[in-house]
C-alpha cells in the first residue's frame, strides 16, 4: 500500500507544485490522476519516487518511509517501481533490448555496467517482455526507428522489466493518437489486472478515466481538489477541477 | 538531475502564458514609440563607436597602403611569389658552364652561335664602372658575373647577377673591386644548366672522398672492397658510419675503447676479430692495416652495395683521439631526382602528425572523465551532508599518502624479480589472475535483497584485496613492458620502434603507478568515510553530531591548509615551520569550523557545483594559455624536441576537449536520465546507460575536429622548439630560402587538407 502524508512541494524559485497533498493507494488499484496541465500530476509522480525531492511530508510504501530513505534503501525502492513516460525517454541511440534491459540495473550490480554485461536470465527475459507487447522482432532496431506507439510499449517493457509492485504512468498516452492511446491503455490495464500490479496514471481525458481507473484523484494548483469514483465526477465536480471556463469535450 | 526540466512541458507552458499576461497589462503605445524614437540614436551611437574602434586597430596594426604598392616592397613580394611558387621538391644537379672574355675582330655585333662576352673598358682602376654585355644565352636564363682575381686559390667575387633578355643578350655596369695585379685578371659569367629529365635521368658522379681517382661507390662481386684513410697511429682503430649517420661497425686492432669525441662518440670499439656484428646492417670492416702513412681498410659486403655517403673514421687505439674521416668512396648520384629538402620535410610532416596524435589521445584519455565533472546537470544534485564531507577532507589526503606509501611497499616488494621478464610474466598473470578471481567473488551480478553486515564485510574485504592484487599486477606489467620492450628493440630490427613503444607504455604506466595507487587508496577512503559518516549520523543525537562536525572541520581544515603552505612554500622556499605549518593550520581551522557551522544551518554542501566550478575555472585557465606558450615551458622542462611539443598540445587538448564534451553533457536531454534513474540505477549505471549513449556521436566529432586543429597547431609548435615541421620551415624563412620554405608550405597545406576532409568524412559516417 501506497500512502502519501501531506505533501509539499517547493521549488527552488518559489513555485508552489504540491500543497498538503494526502491520500492512500491500496495494493491493485488503477488511480487516475486528473489535472490541468501544471497542476501538479507530474511533481506528484515524481515525487513518489524520489526523482523530484519533496520539500515536506512523507510518503510511505507498505509502511516504511520512503522519502527519507538512504540511497541503498531508495535503489531497492525504485526498482520495484516502474515508471512510464509521456515522451517514452527511451534511450534513442541504444538498441531497444538495451532499452528494455535498463528496467534490470536496479537489480545488477553496479561494477557490471563498466563491462556493459547483463545476466542470460535478464537478457531472456528482456525477450519475453517485448514478446508480451508484440515487439520481439525489433529487440534488435535502434530506439529511435520506432514508431511513438512502438516507443511506448518499449517503455512499458522497460517497465515490467524491473517485476514491479506499482507502476508510475505519467501521461502515457498524451503524445499519442486516440488508436494507440487505447492500446497503450489496454496494456497498463492488462498489467494491473494479470500481475496485480498498482497503477498511477496521470490522464486528460475523462473518457480514459472512466474506462480504466478504479479511482481518480484530482489536483488544481497543488491541491488535491476530488478523491473518489471516476462516475462521481459531474459537471461541477469538473469545474472545480479544471476551472469555470472549462467544457467537457470527451 | 532533470527536476526542473521535467516541468518543462507543464510549466514553461504556465510561465509562457503568465508572460503574455504580463506583457498586455503594459500600456503598449508609449514603449513602443519611445523605443523608435530612441532607435535611430542608437544607430548614430553604434556607427560613431564602430569608426572610432577600427580607426584604433588600424592605428595598432599600422595599416599603410603605400607599403603595399611601393615599387620595392612589390619587387620583394614579386620574389618571395616566385619562390614559393617553385617550392624545392627536386633537385638537379648542374653543370657549370664557364664564358672566359673573347675579343671580337672586327668590332660590332656579331651573331654568336655560344656565349661570349665583351667588357668595355678592358681595364680600369679599382671602383671604375665597366660595362658588360653577353650575349648567345638562353632567354630569362639568369648570368652570375664573377671576377676572378690573380690569387693562387680558385677563388672568384660575385659581382652580379643579371638576368639575359628574350633575345639571350644581357648588359650591366660592374663596378671593379679592389683588387689590383700586375698581371690580366678576368671576368667570368657562369650559368647553371639543369642535368637530366625525368623521362631520361643522368648519372652525375662525384669526387666526394677528394681522392681525385674515380672509386666505383658499388660493391664489387668479390665481396670486400678497400679504401684508405690518412693518419698512421700506432694501433689504428676505425668506425663505419652509414649514411643516417650512425656507426655501424667500429673495429680496433688493439684494447677495446670508447671514443669520447668524433663521428662515432660515445660507441665501443671492439677488438678486431671479436667482431661479429653488422653485416645485417650492410658493411662490415674486416682488416686494418698501415701503409706508407695511410690506413688502409678493407670492409665487406653484398655485392652490388651502394657504399655511397658511407663514412669512416679512423682513431687512435692508444690514446682513443679521433683521426682522419673520409667518405669510403665516390658517389653517383642521378639527377633530377628528389631533392634532400623533400625528404628532410616528409620526415618532419610525418612527425607533425603523429605529434599532433599522441596529444590529441592523451588529451582524449585526459578529457572524458574530466568532462563528467564540469558537467553541471551530472553535478548539480550531488551534496553531502557536513559530516561526510569533512570525513571526506580527512580521508583523501591521509588515503593519497597511504596509497604513495603502499606503492613504495609494492615497489620493493617486486625488486627482487624486476630484471626478469619470465618471473615478471608469470607474476602478472598470477596476480592478476588473483585479483579477477577475487573480484568476480566479491561482486555478485544480481544484487538481490540487503546483505547480512558479516556478508558485506566479507565482500569489502575481498574487494580491497582484489584492488591491491589488481595494483600489484599493473606494476609488474609495467616491469615487465619494460624488460620485453627495451630487450627486443635490437632484435626487431626496422621494428625496433614497437619495442622502444611499449617500453615508453611500461614507463608511462611505471611513473603513473604511484599517482593511480595513491586515487586508489584516496578513493576507498573516501567511500569509507562516506559510510562511517552515515553510520555516525543514524548513531548519535544530534548535539553531539554537531559537536563532532565541528571538531572534524577543524582537523580537515588544518589539513588542507597545511598542504596549502606546503605548496606556497616550495614556490617561494620560506623554510619556516611557523609560517607554512603552523600560521596555515590555525587558519585552517578556523576556517574549517565556520564553513562547519555555516554548512550545518544549510543541512547539507553542495559540493557537486564546488566541483563543477572549480573543474571549469581550471580547464578555462588552461585553454586560455596558447599551446605556443605552453610548449616554450614544456622545451625548458624536457627539451626541445616533438615530446616537448606534444605534452603542451596534451594539456590544452585535455582542456579544450574536457569544455567541449562537458558542454555536450550538459546538452544530452534530460528524459533517457530519469527513466534510467528511475530504475533504480545508481550514479555510475545512469551515466554509462543513458548519459554515454548519448555523447558518443558529439564526442566523436570533436575528437575528430580537435586532431584536425592540433595538426594545424603543431606546425607551428616548432617554432619555439616543439617539434614538428615549424623548426625548419622557420628556419628557411630566415635563411630566405624561400623555395625550400615552401615545400613546408605545401606539406602543411597538403596534411591539413586530408585531415579536414578526413575528419569531415569521418563525422559524416559517425555522427
Amino acid at each position: 500500500m501506497l500512502q502519501v502524508e501531506h505533501l509539499t512541494k517547493v521549488y527552488e524559485n518559489g513555485t508552489v507544485a504540491l500543497e498538503d497533498v494526502s491520500f492512500e493507494v491500496p495494493d491493485g488499484q488503477f488511480l487516475a490522476v486528473i489535472g490541468l496541465s501544471g497542476s501538479g500530476k507530474s511533481t506528484l509522480l515524481r515525487c513518489i519516487n524520489r526523482l523530484i525531492e519533496p520539500t515536506d511530508g512523507r510518503i510511505l510504501w507498505n509502511g516504511e518511509d520512503v522519502t527519507h530513505a538512504s540511497q541503498e534503501d531508495l535503489r531497492r525502492f525504485r526498482r520495484r517501481v516502474g515508471m512510464v513516460f509521456q515522451h517514452f525517454n527511451l534511450v534513442h541511440r541504444s538498441r531497444v533490448i538495451t532499452n528494455v534491459l535498463a528496467g534490470r540495473l536496479g537489480y545488477t550490480n553496479p561494477a557490471m555496467a563498466l563491462v556493459n554485461r547483463f545476466s542470460k536470465a535478464d537478457t531472456t527475459s528482456a525477450l519475453a517482455q517485448l514478446d508480451r507487447v508484440g515487439l520481439r522482432e525489433k529487440a534488435h532496431s535502434r530506439a529511435d526507428e520506432l514508431s511513438g506507439g512502438q516507443q511506448q510499449r518499449v517503455g512499458i517493457a522497460r517497465a515490467l522489466m524491473q517485476d514491479p509492485e506499482m507502476i508510475l504512468a505519467d501521461e502515457p498516452v498524451a503524445s499519442l493518437d486516440p488508436v494507440l492511446a487505447h492500446s497503450i491503455m489496454r496494456y497498463l490495464e492488462l498489467i494491473n489486472q494479470e500481475d496485480k500490479v498498482t497503477v498511477l496514471c496521470s490522464l486528460h481525458f475523462l473518457d480514459l478515466v472512466h474506462r480504466y481507473s478504479d479511482r481518480a484523484i484530482a489536483l488544481n494548483e497543488g491541491k488535491l481538489v476530488f478523491d473518489g469514483l471516476p462516475s462521481a465526477i459531474d459537471d461541477d465536480k469538473f469545474k472545480e477541477i479544471y476551472g469555470q471556463e472549462a467544457e467537457r469535450v470527451g | 538531475m532533470a527536476d526542473i526540466r521535467d516541468r518543462t512541458d507543464t510549466d514553461l507552458e504556465e510561465l509562457g502564458q503568465e508572460e503574455a499576461r504580463i506583457g498586455s497589462t503594459l500600456p503598449p503605445d508609449k514603449t513602443d514609440s519611445g523605443r523608435r524614437r530612441r532607435r535611430p540614436l542608437f544607430v548614430i551611437l553604434a556607427v560613431v563607436v564602430g569608426v572610432v574602434v577600427y580607426a584604433l586597430a588600424f592605428q595598432q596594426t599600422q595599416v599603410d597602403l603605400s607599403e603595399i604598392t611601393s615599387e620595392t616592397r612589390q619587387n620583394s613580394l614579386q620574389n618571395i611569389l616566385r619562390a614559393l611558387a617553385q617550392p624545392d621538391l627536386i633537385t638537379y644537379d648542374t653543370v657549370s658552364e664557364r664564358t672566359d672574355i673573347e675579343v671580337a675582330v672586327p668590332c660590332g655585333p656579331s651573331v654568336a652561335t655560344s656565349p661570349r662576352l665583351t667588357a668595355n673598358p678592358s681595364c680600369g682602376e679599382p671602383g671604375d664602372r665597366i660595362t658588360v654585355t653577353g650575349s648567345g644565352y638562353d632567354g630569362g636564363e639568369p648570368v652570375e658575373l664573377h671576377f676572378v682575381p690573380d690569387s693562387d686559390f680558385d677563388i672568384t667575387l660575385r659581382l652580379a647577377t643579371v638576368n639575359a633578355d628574350q633575345e639571350g643578350r644581357f648588359s650591366t655596369e660592374l663596378i671593379l673591386p679592389d683588387r689590383t695585379s700586375d698581371e690580366p685578371q678576368g671576368l667570368t659569367a657562369i650559368t647553371q644548366e639543369p642535368i637530366g629529365t625525368w623521362g631520361n635521368r643522368v648519372e652525375v658522379y662525384t669526387d666526394a672522398n677528394e681522392n681525385e681517382i674515380e672509386d666505383n661507390p658499388v660493391m664489387p662481386d668479390s665481396g670486400t672492397y678497400t679504401f684508405t684513410l690518412a693518419g698512421n697511429p700506432d694501433i689504428p682503430a676505425v668506425a663505419l658510419v652509414n649514411p643516417a649517420g650512425e656507426t655501424t661497425d667500429f673495429v680496433t686492432t688493439g684494447e677495446s675503447f670508447e671514443a669520447a669525441t668524433g663521428l662515432s662518440r660515445g660507441q665501443v670499439a671492439i677488438p678486431l676479430g671479436e667482431d661479429e656484428s653488422a653485416t645485417a646492417a650492410g658493411l662490415a670492416i674486416e682488416d686494418i692495416a698501415t701503409a706508407g702513412g695511410d690506413v688502409e681498410v678493407t670492409v665487406e659486403g653484398p655485392a652490388g652495395f651502394d657504399m655511397s655517403n658511407w663514412r669512416a673514421a679512423v682513431y687512435d687505439g692508444t690514446t682513443g683521439e679521433p683521426g682522419a674521416s673520409n667518405y669510403i668512396s665516390d658517389t653517383i648520384r642521378l639527377s633530377p631526382r628528389v631533392s634532400e629538402t623533400a625528404r628532410i620535410t616528409l620526415d618532419k610532416i610525418l612527425e607533425t602528425v603523429f605529434l599532433a596524435l599522441v596529444a590529441t589521445t592523451a588529451g582524449l584519455l585526459l578529457a572524458v572523465p574530466l568532462s563528467f565533472v564540469a558537467a553541471r546537470n551530472i553535478m548539480r544534485d550531488i551534496s553531502v551532508t557536513v559530516t561526510n564531507l569533512v570525513l571526506i577532507l580527512v580521508a583523501i589526503p591521509v588515503g593519497a599518502t597511504i596509497g604513495v606509501l603502499a606503492a613504495r611497499l609494492a615497489r620493493s616488494m617486486v625488486a627482487p624479480i624486476t630484471g626478469s621478464g619470465w618471473a615478471l610474466l608469470a607474476g602478472v598473470a598470477v596476480v592478476g589472475g588473483l585479483a579477477w578471481f577475487l573480484a568476480r567473488a566479491a561482486l555478485p551480478t544480481v544484487d538481490a535483497g540487503v546483505p547480512a553486515r558479516s556478508e558485506r564485510i566479507r565482500r569489502v574485504s575481498l574487494l580491497m584485496v582484489a584492488g591491491a592484487a589488481g595494483l600489484v599486477a599493473l606494476l609488474l606489467t609495467a616491469l615487465w613492458l619494460q624488460v620485453i620492450g627495451s630487450a627486443v628493440v635490437s632484435a626487431l630490427g626496422w621494428f625496433g620502434f614497437l619495442g622502444s613503444f611499449f617500453d615508453a607504455l611500461g614507463e608511462i604506466l611505471d611513473v603513473g603507478f604511484t599517482v593511480i595507487a595513491a586515487l586508489a587508496v584516496a578513493a576507498v577512503f573516501t567511500h569509507l568515510a562516506s559510510k562511517l559518516g552515515y553510520g555516525l549520523r543514524k548513531l548519535m543525537p544530534r548535539p553531539a553530531e554537531r559537536t563532532l562536525n565541528v571538531a572534524l572541520a577543524a582537523v580537515a581544515g588544518a589539513l588542507w591548509a597545511v598542504i596549502v603552505g606546503q605548496i606556497i612554500d616550495w614556490f617561494y622556499q620560506i623554510g619556516n615551520v611557523t609560517t607554512v605549518v603552523v600560521i596555515p593550520a590555525v587558519i585552517g581551522a578556523l576556517l574549517g569550523v565556520v564553513v562547519a557551522i555555516r554548512g550545518m544551518a544549510k543541512g547539507e554542501v553542495d559540493i557537486g557545483l564546488s566541483i563543477y566550478y572549480g573543474a571549469r575555472t581550471v580547464f578555462n585557465t588552461l585553454r586560455s594559455i596558447e599551446p605556443l606558450i605552453m610548449a616554450i615551458v614544456f622545451v625548458v622542462w624536457v627539451g626541445a624536441g616533438p615530446f616537448a611539443g606534444s605534452l603542451a598540445l596534451a594539456l590544452h587538448t585535455a582542456a579544450a576537449l574536457a569544455k567541449l564534451y562537458s558542454e555536450q553533457v550538459e546538452s544530452i536531454s534530460a528524459g533517457p536520465i530519469e527513466a534510467v534513474r528511475a530504475t533504480g540505477a545508481n550514479r555510475l549505471q545512469t551515466i554509462v546507460y543513458a548519459v554515454v549513449p548519448q555523447i558518443i556521436p558529439p564526442y566523436i566529432s570533436f575528437t575528430m575536429y580537435r586532431w584536425d586543429i592540433n595538426v594545424r597547431m603543431s606546425t607551428i609548435l616548432g617554432f619555439v622548439g616543439g617539434g614538428g615541421i615549424g623548426s625548419i620551415l622557420q628556419q628557411n624563412i630566415n635563411l630566405l630560402q624561400y623555395r625550400a620554405a615552401a615545400v613546408q608550405m605545401l606539406a602543411i597545406a597538403i596534411v591539413v587538407a586530408t585531415m579536414d576532409w578526413a575528419s569531415s568524412r569521418m563525422r559524416e559516417h559517425y555522427v
